[in-house]
């Protein structure tokens, strides 16, 4: 029996190379692990076991014909359910595309077959990704392995409840407001949202195009910082997408290099809502990097007040729009109810297969758009994202990173916050101003918190410089 | 902000989903939600242009020009022009 537990991807490759396992019996360890954990846990919305054991058993045969392995050859992977995996499910948790199978594969999800990685299955998310906490699936909670009374955090819920339940090695997630940093800090692990256009939005079920970016959930900063690499791509059917060189991005970190970087701590980050535990661990982390001889320096970043407003402004304006297209007449199954035109098969197919929150939030988008409000609230929230983003970018020349919480409480009960949205929305507080700004951030697990509820620093970096928040989490790791 | 049960169905009406019994929940919902939004009213944003692009990046657009490369080239299969412009005959009378 393989056992996965701190099963790195690094380790898989130098497992399998020196026969300790093969990736069948690594792909048929997961499966069993799945089959015990996931009806408790729900992470997994839909699995792929003959086509991973498959997949498996080819990596298995190339390595026994010599041929050289990729870094995520053999490695069991999960994606969230709203990334594109040909021939599989792709409801994005939601009833109205509970019949939907994709016909291609997402980019990201290309470039991982090519490297011979075993897609395991798709995960659990928020309606869409729209959530802090992966209630809002039309398919049920999922819940968080250090403790089942609590939420897994969202929308990447799903993602990271399989690498912290040990039912994947690493996964794939998407960010537009804090999805994939939030369920990292929630469940214990890396979460990276790397600089937007730095990966292929190809394949990936769009909520809030301007924000939305897939990335990395694993273990450790290495293996977040491998599976990074894999992905990140210029693709020409992503406009949005950039080719920039990341060939050292997984390159060990070297210690004088990062001693070069000054890490900056915005007061903003610190104040009032930020739940006592959390502040006193990231104290606790600072204190951690400090020995390391990194250079800290104090900062302010005063539109950072305003990003939870601009956030739930743009973001149901562009949600509002893009789930125009789920009109009743592709993708959806067929609703119940008499038909007499066809505006009734759009209210009835809609108001059907939409969840509570994804009602919510395409009034609200509607409403900043509409006549009479669009300058009042979608013109002034693009300005003061404006704002936001150039307070980042003058920051930014003065420090080359910037420390912070993740979330301003560790993983809260199921239920706790579902009757009131705005409370569940500042959730995101902290981790909404580098989706606004486009720059890379990731999530780190505060140290030593074994057998206590996760609770994950972040630190956010230039554009295109995931290496630097990465290193200083791979060397924090170390420590 | 204060929102009515009409401004709700205006909403419900131009999103295509209706909201049988969800009406007063999501009012008082959008309600608070809205009056967060008011902080922005702090912010002067008078000479900020709008960030309309998550990478922030820019259309690149080509010299506007009041010409057409191709004008006149297609004069040949005409019965007659001027100027570089092409005449067809009369199609009504």
């Amino acid at each position: 029996m393989v056992d996965l537990r701190n099963l790195s991807i690094k380790k898989i490759k130098e497992g399998l190379l020196d026969k300790k396992f093969s990736a069948f019996e690594l792909t048929a360890a997961v499966f069993d692990v799945i089959e015990a954990k996931n009806g408790e846990l729900n992470a997994y919305l839909s699995l792929n076991k003959d086509r991973a054991l498959a997949t498996a058993a080819a990596v298995d045969a190339k390595l026994a014909g010599g041929e050289n392995l990729d870094d995520l050859a053999g490695v069991p992977l999960a994606v969230k359910d709203n990334i594109l995996v040909k021939g599989l499910p792709a409801t994005s948790a939601s009833k109205i595309l509970e019949n939907y199978r994709a016909s291609y594969d997402a980019e990201v999800v290309s470039r991982l077959r090519d490297q011979n990685a075993v897609l395991i299955g798709k995960t659990n998310l928020d309606e869409f990704a729209m959530g802090s906490s992966t209630e809002n699936s039309a398919y049920g909670v999922t819940r968080n392995p250090h403790d089942l009374n609590r939420v897994a955090g969202g929308s990447s819920g799903g993602s990271a409840a399989a690498v912290a339940g040990q039912m994947a090695v690493a996964a794939l997630g998407s960010d537009t407001g804090g999805s994939i940093r939030e369920p990292a800090s929630f469940c214990g692990i890396v979460g990276l949202k790397p600089t937007y256009g730095a990966v292929s939005r190809f394949g990936l079920t769009a909520m809030a195009s301007s924000l939305d970016q897939i990335g990395p959930l694993a273990k450790t900063a290495e293996d977040a910082a491998i599976l990074f690499k894999a992905i990140a791509s210029k693709d020409a059917k992503d406009s949005t997408s950039v080719g920039v060189d990341y060939a050292d991005v997984a390159d060990d970190p070297v210690l004088e290099k990062v001693r070069g970087l000054t890490i900056g701590v915005p007061d903003e980050y610190f104040g009032d809502g930020l739940d006592q535990e959390v502040g006193k661990e990231m104290e606790r982390a600072m204190d951690d990097l400090k020995s390391l001889k990194i250079k800290f320096k104090k900062i302010s970043l005063p539109y950072t007040k305003y990003a939870l407003a601009v956030y739930y402004i743009i973001m149901p304006a562009e949600v509002s729009t893009n789930l125009a297209r789920y009109d009743g007449l592709r993708y959806s199954p067929p609703s119940e109810g008499e038909k007499h035109k066809l505006s009734d098969l759009y209210f009835q197919n809609r108001s059907q297969g939409f969840g509570e929150e994804a009602k919510r939030r395409i009034l609200l988008g509607t409403f900043v758009l509409s006549a009479g409000y669009y300058d009042a609230y979608y013109l002034k929230a693009q300005k003061v994202r404006k704002l936001i983003k150039r307070d980042l970018e003058q920051t930014f020349q003065e420090v080359d990173v910037i420390f912070a919480p993740v979330s301003p409480t560790p993983a809260f009960k199921v239920g706790e916050k579902t009757a009131n949205p705005l409370a569940m929305y500042l959730s995101d507080i902290f981790t909404i101003p580098a989706n606004l700004a486009g720059i890379p951030a990731v999530s780190i697990p505060v140290r030593g918190r074994e057998g206590k509820l996760p609770i994950g620093f972040q630190l956010m970096g230039k554009n295109w410089r995931e290496k630097d928040v990465l290193d200083v989490g791979r060397l924090y790791e170390r420590l | 902000m204060r929102l009515t049960k009409k401004d709700i169905a205006k909403l419900s009406s131009l999103s295509r989903v209706s909201l049988k019994g969800e009406e007063d929940k999501l009012l008082k919902d959008l309600e608070e939600i809205l009056e967060h939004f008011s902080v922005l009213n702090e912010v002067n944003t008078d000479s900020t242009e709008p960030l309309l692009s998550g990478g922030g990046a820019t259309n690149v657009f080509r010299a506007d020009r009041g010409e057409w490369p191709y004008r006149g080239l297609g004069n040949e299969n005409f019965i007659s022009g001027k100027n570089d412009w092409m005449q067809i005959p009369p199609v009504f009378e």
